[in-house]
């Protein structure tokens, strides 16, 4: 057994190697030395509500993935365990580490840990490491994968880790152009089978957006239009010599097609990285456009307008000289308003904090998700 | 409360998205719902509530992106000000008193920009008129008629302040909504709250009153239904077969604070049993209601109170302990007695401590006691619902020293350390042949579970009124329902003797008759 004073530093955020075999009785061994309040003038307590499993396909990403991880853990105390896939072989087994992240309680006093398990592997090592994974999820806790990277659909560690979790987190802002339809098509019959909610990052950025776009529709002046509307505008921001990367928009307009049970009526596709298709809401048809919009700073969303055969128009879109900020703009007959809104993009760790509070799937994000991937796939 | 989820559970299969939503796109929304663009008028804007709860709501409500864009607020009250005079004094307060510090300027000014004054006498027709300028000329700028009043003056205006609005046609307005935040306390006793229902109800319609208790706004309190009704385990325990009694305790380790012209009129059965304690009842003892909606949970609180026995004035003596404190020494800092503080009347006969014996005489509570204590120069600031269980049938394992094993307490603690914690018997560990048994605490920890502070209870409970959300709201019939619980021990204390004051030292838990009241029951105070 180690000395007090080595849990000490553990609890300080020191990572402490140990031998695979050894991880679980390593941390009762750390818990009983807080227990018995040796470890400084705080007592600790330890808890957990999840278990949060992360793949992080180098040590790059693994810090990273730490990082956010230890952001998160105040809100969202957990056994965090890491799985960093090596460049080359050293050993045939995993190596492995633990540490903690400690924050004092905001009532003050306790210092309040969760515990993190690092595991290395290299080669067909990774592919195992599920094997090693099993035994250390505390049990009867939800298990959350954090995938950060392209998942692999088919991979034999993606797939057996698959069944072990309740819920899938990626960040489609990942995935490589050429490859995220088929990836957003393998997520949506993930969510589609049911064994497991499927959360993405990307769909979590668009949060702001999503609000400021219902607020137009949330009093009686703006509600009437909603079910007329007949045009969706919108912009992607994307550098000089850059693919724009659609997904936000398409998630955007398929989350409008969804809450108002718009239906892909057919598609094409323009020049330019541009795209636009038909939908047919109950009142008519409704003409969609996405294209890119070049730019020097932020990418993503740029701006949407949405417009209502009177005339009406609701836009939301970034100020050209601070884009933080968005204009929001109501223009209906005989009134509307207008005003600027803060839109912070959120930290990484902010988006999966809001991941690890749901429980269940977001049925809001599936339906969304399908519609994309509709508006992607037909027509090709 | 009652947004529409777009959740399910996994073995559950998908739910159907709810329909009841008014925007489609509000459904599954995971951000909290920004209310519609609104105008808060606050009568009283100079006074103690503005600078130290209101204003540093509004503020952290802004920081956090939860006000809409086109809010704006107006103070109104009697000493001359500018708007720039007054935008500086509340961005003083709001640096003092706010939850989060330092104050972040950028989203100070801005907040800032949208903040007018309007002086003028409560009483003063043209003072309303002036008002209605004011909110005409904001909203031309917000496009939004809608108006939340906030009532922070002293209870005395209450009235007044609502004629006056009526009378300027400022209780409603055809291009919006228009609500009224009423504060505690509301009334003195039945008659006065009867009377200042029927004076708001002469100008506003019940579903545009907002009666703030803001201890509904505090984040165990709303716990408590969420425990109660989200958790399998506890609800078939949660009656006369298992609960043998419960105790509330509503402790302050302050006096006065320099309000003895109030505390001398209040009484700790005004201020706090009244309101704070009545409604801890009702949600301890509520049955589940049908739906999560604000009349649904409603109506069950005041089906408690409804079936709470009333104490006749010639019982109030019998049912009650009253105290008062005097003096004493604190950690070295001497405290005055409660008689010599400022505004008190030398030989007053206030209550600053109350102990209390009540029924809930209805199918699940039935025969169980529940007993309220509260009171000012307490030993420590705390607020908590107490459930203490039943003894086992029978006693399996005897003790060696002739004691009584203790009983399971479930004890939800409101403040300052919010959580819930369940006290049990175990085994001391050791091979002695004779068993011995010690309870021990199982602990939960909002802090150290959730590792955040909870927003203060007025944000929670302003932005819920601009929602239109009235659940955390206490309803007229609800006010009258404890009123005129508390209203027949006043009757029964002014017939009795005057009590002989004071009685209790600051800093202790109360006179020493409020442990025989306990004694004579068989049945002691927790310490909490």
């Amino acid at each position: 057994m180690a000395a007090p004073g080595e849990y000490r530093a553990v609890l300080g955020g020191k990572a402490r190697p140990v031998d695979v075999a050894a991880i679980e009785h390593e941390l009762t061994q750390l818990w009983k030395a807080a227990a018995e309040d040796t470890l400084g003038d705080r007592p600790v307590v330890r808890a957990c509500v999840l278990n949060l499993v992360a793949y992080a396909p180098s040590q790059n990403v693994a810090r990273h993935a730490n990082e956010v991880i230890s952001q998160v853990s105040g809100r969202h105390p957990s056994r965090s365990i890491i799985m960093v896939a090596g460049p080359r072989a050293r050993s045939a087994r995993p190596q492995a580490s633990i540490s903690a992240h400690c924050e004092i309680d905001p009532e003050g006093g306790r210092k309040v840990c969760s515990e993190q398990i690092t595991l290395r592997a290299s080669g067909p090592a990774v592919d195992e490491l599920h094997g090693t994974v099993l035994p250390l999820l505390v049990p009867d806790l939800p298990v959350v994968l954090w995938w950060h990277d392209e998942p692999p659909l088919t991979g034999h560690l993606f797939q057996e880790l698959l069944e072990i979790c309740d819920r899938l987190v990626v960040d489609s802002a990942d995935f490589a152009p050429e490859r995220a339809e088929r990836t957003l098509m393998g997520l949506q019959q993930l969510g589609e089978e049911g064994s497991v909610a499927v959360s993405d990052l990307n769909w979590s950025r668009l949060s702001h957006w999503r609000e400021l776009v219902a607020q137009f529709f949330d009093a009686p002046a703006g509600r009437q239009h909603l079910d007329n509307l007949n045009r969706v505008e919108v912009q992607i921001a994307s550098r000089r010599g850059r693919e724009a990367d659609l997904t936000e928009g398409l998630f955007l307009v398929g989350w409008l097609a969804s809450r108002l049970g718009w239906v892909l009526e057919d598609q094409r596709r323009s020049r330019g990285g541009a795209m636009a298709f038909r939908l047919r809401s109950a009142a008519g048809a409704v003409a969609v456009e996405l294209r890119p919009r070049l730019v020097y700073q932020e990418e993503g969303l740029h701006s949407i307008r949405l417009g209502a055969p009177d005339g009406a128009t609701f836009s939301v879109s970034r100020m050209p000289d601070d884009e933080k900020s968005v204009a929001v703009v109501a223009d209906v007959p005989n009134g509307g308003g207008s005003h600027v809104a803060r839109i912070d993009p959120p930290s990484e760790a902010a988006l999966l904090s809001g991941e690890l509070e749901m429980q269940g799937c977001d049925v809001v994000f599936e339906e969304a998700l399908a519609q994309a991937v509709r508006f992607l796939g037909v027509g090709r | 409360m009652g947004a529409a989820s777009a959740t399910s559970g996994r073995d559950g299969g998908k739910m159907t998205v709810p329909e009841r939503a008014e925007n489609p796109l509000r459904v599954g929304m995971r951000s909290p719902r920004k209310p519609e663009p609104n105008t808060l008028v606050i009568f009283g804007a100079t006074g103690d509530l503005t600078q130290r709860k209101l204003v540093p709501a509004l503020y952290n409500l802004a920081l956090e992106g939860l006000l809409p864009g086109e809010f704006a607020a107006v103070g109104f009250a009697r000493r001359p000000k500018s708007h720039h005079h007054f935008r500086s004094d509340l961005k003083e307060a709001a640096a003092k008193h706010s939850r989060t510090r330092p104050l972040q300027i950028l989203a100070w000014d801005g907040f800032a920009s949208r903040l007018y004054y309007c002086r003028s006498e409560f009483g003063d027709p043209a003072g309303y008129r002036e008002l209605a300028g004011s909110l005409e000329e904001i909203e031309s700028k917000t496009g939004s008629r809608n108006r939340l009043y906030y009532l922070a003056t002293p209870p005395t205006y209450y009235a007044e302040i609502a004629q006056r609005l009526g009378e300027a046609g400022l209780a409603r307005n055809e291009g919006g909504w228009t609500r009224i935040i009423v504060e505690k306390p509301f009334g003195h006793d039945l008659a006065s709250a009867v009377e200042l229902n029927r004076i708001l109800h002469g100008v506003f319609d019940e579903d545009q009153i907002y009666r703030i208790d803001h201890y509904l706004g505090k984040e165990t309190v709303q716990n408590i239904l969420v425990f109660r009704f989200a958790n399998g385990i506890f609800e078939p325990i949660w009656n006369r077969r298992y609960v043998d009694h419960v105790q509330i305790t509503v402790a302050e380790s302050i006096g006065i604070e320099g309000r003895g012209a109030y505390y001398e009129q209040a009484g700790v059965l005004r201020d706090i049993v009244q309101n704070h304690a009545m409604q801890l009842l009702s949600l301890a003892a509520m049955e589940p209601p049908a739906t999560f909606e604000p009349n649904a949970v409603r109506d069950e609180k005041v089906k408690v109170l409804r079936a709470v026995r009333p104490i006749r004035p010639e019982e109030a003596e019998d049912s009650t302990v009253r105290g008062q404190y005097q003096s004493s020494v604190i950690s070295g800092e001497s405290i005055i007695a409660y008689r010599e503080e400022k505004d008190v009347v030398a030989g007053s006969s206030t209550e600053t401590y109350l102990g209390l014996k009540l029924f809930v005489d209805n199918w699940r509570w039935a025969g169980v006691p529940f007993y309220i204590r509260a009171g000012k120069r307490l030993p420590k600031r705390v607020t908590e619902i107490a459930i203490v269980f039943r003894q086992p049938p029978l006693a399996l394992f005897p003790t060696t020293d002739g004691s009584h094993l203790e009983p399971n307490v479930l004890s939800i603690s409101i403040q300052p350390d919010e959580g819930i914690s369940l006290k049990f018997g175990s085994k001391v560990p050791g091979p002695q042949a004779d068993l011995r048994i010690r309870p021990v605490e199982m602990d939960f920890r909002y802090g150290t579970s959730f590792g955040f502070a909870a927003p203060d209870a007025y944000e929670r409970l302003l932005l819920d009124a601009m929602l239109g959300d009235a659940t955390l709201f206490t309803r007229r019939d609800e006010v009258e329902a404890a009123w005129a619980f508390v209203t027949s021990i006043i009757e029964g204390w002014a017939r009795s003797k005057p009590p002989r004051f004071p009685n209790y030292e600051a800093g202790t838990w109360g006179p020493d008759e409020a442990d025989d009241f306990m004694e004579r029951d068989g049945r002691r105070w927790r310490r909490p």
